[in-house]
C-alpha cells in the first residue's frame, strides 16, 4: 500500500510538495475510479434487466439523499458500517487480518442486551455500563484469535473465519432459548429505557450511536497519527522485524490491536441493540462485519476516510429501497456493485503487494553484502 | 328533426367514448410489497406472497413494486418512505413488521396498509391484517393421513410444546379421528424450531413405534422430519409453504398457508373500494387461506378416493357442517371438542 505516512515514519527521506500532491491525488483518485467502474458495470446489468440505468441511478441517489427522511435513513444505514469499518481498518493497518468483526459485533450486541435488561441503574450509569459491556464482550471474543496468533502463530484469518459462525450459533442459541422473550421472534427481553441510545426520528431508528461512531473515528485518527501507540501499531504491520529491532514487543502489540478492533466491533453491536432494536434480535445483522472489510479497504484503513466509504455503502443500501419502489431493479444490484468494488480493490491491493515485494527484493540486491554473506 | 336526433346520438356516443377513455386512462393502482429480511427466493412466505402479487397484476391490473429490506432494522424507514411516496396500499408479511407498521401507520393515517398472517389482534385503524386458521388445514391433512396410513398409526412432530403448535395437532387429530375412530395419533415435540437433526431423531422414534406418516410443524426442524421419511421410506407432511419438492415421493403433501390469496384479497379490497382498516381477516378453508399442496412431486401418493373424501370434508367445513376445534379457544378441562364432538386428547 503506497502510504505517505510511510516515508515520514521511516524518516530517511523527505517527500517534495508536488510528489505529495501527486500521491494524494492517486490515493483519492483510485477509489473514485473503482466506484465509477462498478457503476458502469451495474448500469449494463440494469440495461439487461430492461430498465433505464440513468433513471434507476437517479432514484438510487434521490433515495439516499433527497429530503430529510431519506437522509436520516441513509445515516442509519451508515452507522453500523462506521463501527465495523473502523474496527477492520485498525486491524488491517497493523496487518492483523481481523475478519471476525461480525462475531465480535454479535457478542457485543448480546452483552448490551443482557446488561440493558437485567441491570437496573439510573440512565447516566446504565447506558455507559451497557456500552462498556458490549465493548468488553467484543474484545473478549477477539482475544481468542489474538492470543492464538501472538503465542502460537496461528493464522488469525482462519481462526476468525471459523469463530464467526460459532458466535452466530451461540448468540442464536442464547436468544432463542435461555434468554428468549415470549413472542414469535427469537430475541431477548426489551432493554430498559435507561440503557437506550436516544433516537432522533419518528420514521427510522437513527440514534445517538452515530455520533459515538464519529467520535471514535476522530479519536483513532488522532491515535494513529499523533501517538506513539499508533506509530507502533502501524510499524508492526509494515515491517515486524524492523519493529522488533526498534524495541517494540510485536506480540503484545498484535494482541492490543486485536482487542481494540474487537472492542469497536462490540460497540457496533451496542449501537444496534441499544439504539436500533432495543433488544438483541437473533440474526439482526445482514453482514455488517463483512461489509466493514469493504469499507476499510475503500478507505485505505484511514479512520477519517472510513466515514466517507461507510457513507457510500450506506447510501447505496438506503437508496436501493427507493429505487425498488420506483423501478423493478432488485436489491441484488447493490450487492453486485459492492462485490465489484471489493473485487477491484482486492486486485489493486494484490498488485500493490507484488510491486512492494519486487521493490524490496531489488533494494536487497543493491545493498552491500554483510559479513556472514561474504563467507 | 332527424338531424337533432343524430346529433343526440353522436353526443351520447362521444360522452360514452370519453367515459370509456377516462377508465382506460385511469392510472393503475400502485401496490408496494415489503418482504421480510430473507427476501424473494426464500421458497417460503415471501415467494408465495409474490405469486399473489403477480396474480393481482394480471387480474386486477395493479402495478406492484417489490421492496426487499436487508434487515429488520430497515422495516420502519422502508415503510415510512413508501408511505411518503404514496402507494395505494403497502403490504408486509412479518411478525417483526407489526410494531414498525403501527408506528408508521399512526404518522400516515390516510395511507392504507396490509399485514399478512400476523395473528388475531388488529394492528391499527388503517391496517388490514389477516390470520390463518391453520387448524382447518391440519384437519384436512389429518383426513388424508388417516386414509393413507398402512399401519393405522400416524405421528406429529411439533417444534415446541406450546399452544400455537397444539392447535395444529388438535386439527390433525380431529381430522384423523373423524375418518377413522380407531387410529392412533402419536404426538411429539422436538423442542426446537431450528434443528433438523433433532427433528430427525424424534421422527425416527415415532417410526419405531410403527407410525408411517408424520406431520412436521417445526420450522427448520421439519427438514429433519422429511429426511427421516426419506431414509425409512415412510411419509412426511410439510407445513406452511409447499415442501413437497424437498423429498419427492416421500412428502405426502404439505399443509400450506395461502399467503398469496391473503395478499391478493387485500389488494382486491382496495381495488373494489371496500378497504377497511383495523380489521383482521380470517383465512380458513372457506376463504382459501389454507390448503394441502398437490403438485408433480406428490403425484400418485394419495389415492383418488382419499382425495375425493378430502374434498368432501373441505365442503363440510366450508358449509359449517363440521367445526374443527381451535385449541386456543378451548375452555379449561373441556372434555369434548369440535362438532361433531370427539374426546379432547388433551384431557386425560
Amino acid at each position: 500500500m503506497a502510504n505517505s505516512a510511510n516515508s515520514v515514519a521511516v524518516g530517511t527521506k523527505r517527500v517534495s510538495r508536488s510528489a505529495a500532491v501527486k500521491k494524494i491525488t492517486i490515493e483519492i483518485g483510485r477509489p473514485i475510479i473503482t466506484i465509477f467502474i462498478a457503476l458502469l458495470i451495474g448500469g449494463v446489468i440494469i440495461l439487461l434487466m430492461g430498465e433505464d440505468p440513468i433513471f434507476a441511478y437517479g432514484m438510487l441517489f434521490k433515495g439516499a439523499f433527497k429530503g430529510l427522511g431519506n437522509i436520516i435513513a441513509t445515516l442509519q444505514n451508515t452507522t453500523p458500517l462506521l463501527y465495523t469499518g473502523l474496527a477492520v481498518s485498525l486491524a488491517f493497518r497493523s496487518n492483523v487480518v481481523n475478519i471476525g468483526v461480525e462475531g465480535q459485533m454479535l457478542f457485543g450486541a448480546l452483552a448490551a442486551g443482557i446488561v440493558g435488561y437485567y441491570v437496573h441503574l439510573p440512565w447516566f450509569l446504565h447506558l455507559p455500563l451497557a456500552i462498556i459491556a458490549a465493548g468488553l464482550a467484543g474484545a473478549l471474543w477477539a482475544y481468542i484469535p489474538a492470543i492464538m496468533k501472538a503465542k502460537l502463530n496461528v493464522n488469525e484469518m482462519v481462526v476468525c473465519l471459523m469463530l464467526n459462525p460459532i458466535a452466530q450459533l451461540i448468540t442464536s442459541y442464547i436468544s432463542s432459548y435461555p434468554l428468549k422473550a415470549p413472542g414469535p421472534t427469537n430475541k431477548t427481553y426489551d432493554i430498559m429505557l435507561t440503557a437506550r441510545l436516544p433516537q432522533f426520528s419518528k420514521s427510522s431508528q437513527f440514534n445517538a450511536g452515530f455520533f459515538i461512531a464519529l467520535a471514535l473515528l476522530l479519536i483513532f485518527w488522532y491515535v494513529n497519527n499523533h501517538t506513539k501507540k499508533g506509530y507502533e501499531w502501524e510499524l508492526i504491520g509494515q515491517n515486524p522485524s524492523f519493529a522488533r529491532y526498534g524495541g517494540i514487543n510485536v506480540e503484545k502489540s498484535i494482541v492490543e490491536v486485536f482487542l481494540v478492533s474487537g472492542m469497536i466491533g462490540g460497540l457496533a453491536g451496542a449501537e444496534q441493540a441499544l439504539g436500533v432494536y432495543g433488544a438483541f434480535y437473533n440474526g439482526f445483522s445482514p453482514g455488517y462485519g463483512f461489509d466493514g472489510i469493504a469499507v476499510a479497504m475503500l478507505a485505505k484503513f484511514n479512520p477519517l476516510a472510513v466515514s466517507l466509504s461507510a457513507l457510500l455503502l450506506g447510501a447505496l443500501n438506503s437508496g436501493s429501497i427507493v429505487m425498488q419502489m420506483m423501478t423493478s431493479v432488485t436489491r441484488d444490484l447493490v450487492k453486485v456493485l459492492q462485490a465489484i468494488i471489493v473485487l477491484l480493490l482486492a486486485a489493486d491491493f494484490t498488485l500493490e503487494m507484488f510491486r512492494k515485494k519486487r521493490k524490496a527484493d531489488e533494494t536487497l540486491k543493491k545493498r552491500p553484502k554483510t559479513e556472514s554473506e561474504k563467507l | 328533426m332527424k338531424f337533432r336526433k343524430m346529433m343526440q346520438i353522436a353526443l351520447v356516443a362521444v360522452a360514452m367514448l370519453a367515459a370509456a377513455g377516462s377508465v382506460w386512462a385511469a392510472p393503475a393502482l400502485k401496490v408496494a410489497m415489503i418482504t421480510s429480511e430473507s427476501g424473494l427466493g426464500d421458497r417460503s412466505f415471501n415467494d408465495m406472497m409474490y405469486q399473489g402479487m403477480l396474480r393481482a397484476e394480471k387480474e386486477l391490473g395493479v402495478k406492484v413494486n417489490v421492496i426487499q429490506p436487508k434487515s429488520i432494522s430497515e422495516f420502519k424507514s422502508t415503510l415510512a418512505r413508501a408511505a411518503e411516496l404514496g402507494f395505494d396500499i403497502i403490504i408486509g408479511s412479518s411478525f417483526d413488521m407489526i410494531q414498525p407498521m403501527q408506528e408508521v401507520a399512526a404518522q400516515y393515517p390516510n395511507q392504507k396498509f396490509g399485514l399478512v398472517d400476523v395473528g388475531a389482534d388488529p394492528i391499527a385503524p388503517n391496517v388490514v391484517s389477516s390470520v390463518t386458521k391453520d387448524w382447518e388445514g391440519s384437519f384436512l391433512v389429518g383426513v388424508i393421513a388417516a386414509k393413507t396410513t398402512k399401519t393405522g398409526i400416524i405421528g406429529f412432530v411439533g417444534g415446541k410444546d406450546i399452544p400455537i403448535i397444539h392447535r395444529f395437532y388438535l386439527g390433525y387429530y380431529y381430522g384423523a379421528k373423524t375418518v377413522n375412530p380407531n387410529i392412533q395419533v402419536l404426538e411429539s415435540y422436538a423442542g426446537t424450531f431450528t434443528d433438523p437433526a433433532a427433528g430427525k431423531e424424534y421422527t425416527l422414534a415415532l417410526i419405531n413405534k410403527k407410525s408411517d406418516i408424520n406431520f412436521a410443524v417445526a420450522g427448520a426442524t421439519s427438514a429433519g422430519v422429511i429426511d427421516a421419511a426419506k431414509q425409512t421410506k415412510t411419509f412426511a407432511i410439510g407445513v406452511d409453504s409447499n415442501q413437497n419438492y424437498l423429498a419427492p415421493g416421500f412428502v405426502l403433501t404439505s399443509m400450506v398457508k395461502r399467503v398469496d390469496n391473503q395478499a391478493y384479497d387485500m389488494i382486491k379490497l382496495v381495488v373494489d373500494g371496500k378497504f377497511k382498516g383495523g380489521v383482521v381477516l380470517d383465512y380458513g378453508l372457506k376463504e382459501a387461506g389454507v390448503d394441502y399442496a398437490m403438485d408433480e412431486y406428490n403425484k400418485g401418493l394419495i389415492s383418488d378416493t382419499t382425495l375425493k373424501l378430502a374434498e368432501d370434508y373441505r365442503k363440510k367445513v366450508m358449509s359449517g357442517a363440521i367445526v374443527v376445534p381451535n385449541y386456543m379457544e378451548l375452555k379449561e378441562g373441556q372434555t369434548m371438542v369440535g362438532n361433531p364432538p370427539i374426546k379432547n386428547p388433551y384431557v386425560k
